[in-house]
């Protein structure tokens, strides 16, 4: 089976070949490479959650600020609003719907989540299952090979708004805006989803008409902690920075 | 096309319009029901009033329509087509002459269009219409002058009015708004003048009145307004019968005046907004098109401005130099971008610019037509612009040049 390679420049990004550059050049075997601006994975990588290692800045001494669930939990919502620009309104009302809807699948599901009202109970609280959500990569430039940038016309990168590493799926999510891709941007995109099959294209129209995010990002939104034992935070020893993809479990 | 500049755009054809290649303020395109692409062009003088071009295939534009107006101390600069009905501004050379005000046509057959009413502006103290927005087939937003409206500067005439249009044949004023100071018994103060002279020519390069109303669909509660030298303006129109100011920005003084469009780029909590040129050989540089943070609609903060070309090259080349119109993205078959700007700049140009960092304004293409035949200067004077959902870029010269077509690799 071959192995596919993703280079993503994602946040407040101007110039996503700078961010790349300036990433470790080779993919460590234990798993994917996450800064605060980069995300490099490979096809057999595990999933990026918002408690994966590397994406979030979190020093010790803020760390020790962060007393309870909520503030911990709000951090980390800040840190992700911060990858949208202060210009893009549909992007920052998407990552706040998103992280909206994580908390409430885990409201929704409190009694079916692992460990919810067992002996561990003591140990974390469900609501702790909000790290464990899929990590959206805002503003996501997402590198071409030379093939595809052949193909496509495009130059080294292709925007997502969002993209989300699921661990078995890249999802590109594409918001509708009032704004309209150029016809070279059209082109490009229609060309380059045709030469994709591994990657799951999703466009959210600007009026949902009472649709909710679920219904556009099923794999995303609903049952995120499937396959997983416990739920880890985003601050933790090295040691325990990756959790394994469901696939491989066993 | 020799002697043109062009970086990453490419002219499709050129028509001069039977002639008559003078383009004022006004281009709207309709896709008539037989699936013809019709665009309604605005002429900057008499004699004629509009000209319909049918640009179904921009390589092959095609006139088929053009009208003339009842005399020649009118012109009938803006017009919009909402639907089958065409609205046209006329303004009149002098105060008190007629007709002035907004004439609604019927153009279900764009060949024959046929007068459905009008709406009378004139007064002792009118020249009537000057530019109007017209997209959603039930409210013309315009500058327009009105017989019960005395200014307290003859070149302060045209104010802000809403007219309702809902019934086509019997259109109403809904609401208005001046800038305050600007009618004779306001109790404001009149404003004090950014370039009074001269004092005795209407035409001055002075003056508190309106030029551009944009209202979208997406925030009908809100008017974006470019008040010459009252600077740009945001409404709250909720109640369209009294109109009030939510946010206000101006950098005239110490800039040189003449706030013409207020365009709103409602996702990103963004203004661009153009002052226009109107003095020849540079007389008035610098007129920039500015990109405003409107985020917080009360404290409005500029950020960038639109690069332009040198002035040493271009201010004394022949002609106006510098911003002007730009594509304001209106609802219907038009390309709306809140990160590429197309603009025209007078001797400068198309000019497209990528707005992606509002921060850092890059051009990222442009086309300078060489002068066309006729033209009273010596440069291509762009004067006008509108770009369809299909990319394709309609420009006008302000003298002679007629149509531009033009496609952009951007």
């Amino acid at each position: 089976m071959t192995i596919l390679r993703y280079h993503i420049a994602f946040g407040i990004v101007e110039n996503p070949a700078r961010v790349l550059s300036m990433q470790p050049a080779a993919l460590p075997q234990d798993g994917p490479i996450l800064s605060p601006s980069a995300a490099s994975f490979a096809s057999d990588s595990p999933a990026l959650r918002l408690n994966s290692a590397g994406w979030m800045s979190l020093p010790a001494a803020v760390m020790a600020t962060l007393r309870t669930h909520a503030a911990l939990k709000n951090y980390c919502r800040s840190r992700i609003q911060k990858k949208a620009s202060i210009f893009d309104r549909p992007l920052q009302d998407f990552l706040t719907s998103y992280l909206d809807v994580v908390e409430a699948e885990i409201r929704d599901h409190a009694n079916d989540l692992p460990g919810g009202a067992s002996w561990d109970a003591a140990l974390y609280d469900t609501a702790d299952w909000f790290f464990s959500a899929f990590l959206p990569l805002p503003n996501a430039h997402l590198e071409l090979t030379e093939e595809e940038r052949k193909e496509t016309g495009a130059e080294r990168f292709i925007r997502f708004d969002v993209v989300f590493w699921t661990g078995t799926s890249l999802i590109a999510v594409t918001l509708e805006r009032l704004s309209m891709p150029t016809p070279r941007q059209r082109h490009e995109q229609a060309r380059f989803a045709a030469m994709r099959s591994d990657i799951t294209f999703v466009s959210i129209p600007r009026k949902k008409n009472g649709m909710r995010l679920q219904s556009y990002l099923p794999s995303v939104c609903e049952q995120f902690w499937h396959g997983l034992r416990y739920p880890l935070g985003p601050y933790r020893p090295e040691a325990f920075r990756w959790q394994p993809a469901p696939g491989r479990l066993s | 096309m020799q002697g043109a500049v062009a970086k990453h755009m490419k002219l499709l054809s050129h028509d001069t319009m039977r002639g008559f290649g003078g383009v004022g303020e006004g281009m709207s395109l309709q896709i008539a029901k037989d699936g013809r692409r019709i665009l309604w062009i605005a002429h900057e003088w008499a004699p004629k009033n509009f000209t319909a071009v049918d640009v179904s295939d921009p390589r092959t534009p095609r006139v088929i329509c053009q009208t003339a107006l009842p005399h020649n101390d009118m012109r009938s600069n803006s017009l919009e087509v909402s639907g089958d009905i065409l609205a046209v501004a006329y303004q009149v050379a002098k105060p008190g002459g007629k007709p002035a005000g907004v004439e609604l046509f019927d153009v279900s057959r764009p060949e024959t269009p046929t007068s459905i009413s009008f709406f009378d502006a004139s007064g002792p103290h009118s020249r009537g219409m000057h530019c109007l927005w017209f997209v959603d087939g039930e409210f013309i937003h315009c500058s327009g002058g009105a017989a019960d409206f005395e200014p307290t500067h003859f070149r302060d005439d045209q104010f802000y009015r809403i007219i309702d249009v809902r019934n086509p044949s019997h259109p109403v004023e809904a609401g208005r708004w001046w800038y305050p100071g600007t009618r004779k018994g306001d109790a404001a103060a009149p404003p004090k003048r950014v370039r009074p002279m001269p004092m005795d020519d209407i035409r001055g390069p002075d003056a508190f009145r309106l030029h551009n109303s944009n209202v979208y669909p997406e925030r009908p509660d809100r008017a974006y307004l470019g008040y010459i030298d009252g600077g740009a303006f945001i409404m709250d129109i909720s109640d369209k019968s009294t109109p009030k100011v939510i946010g206000t920005w101006n950098p005239h003084p110490p800039y040189p005046g003449f706030t013409h469009t207020v365009m709103p780029l409602l996702d990103r909590g963004l203004l661009v907004v153009t002052d226009e040129c109107v003095q020849d050989e540079g007389e008035d540089w610098p007129k920039l098109t500015w990109v405003v943070d409107a985020r917080k609609e009360d404290n409005l903060v500029p950020i960038s401005t639109l690069p332009l070309p040198p002035v040493e090259e271009f201010g004394h080349k022949g002609g106006r130099f510098g911003s002007h119109n730009i594509h304001e993205n209106r609802p219907g078959p038009s390309f709306r971008s809140e990160d590429y700007i197309f603009g025209v700049f007078f001797n400068a140009g198309v000019r497209v610019f990528d707005i992606k960092n509002p921060y850092r304004p890059e051009e990222v293409a442009c086309f300078i037509p060489p002068m066309p035949e006729n033209s009273r200067v010596a440069t291509a004077q762009m004067n006008e612009i509108y770009v369809d959902e299909r990319g394709v870029i309609y420009a006008g010269d302000r003298w002679s040049g007629g149509l531009y077509v033009f496609e952009a690799n951007i």
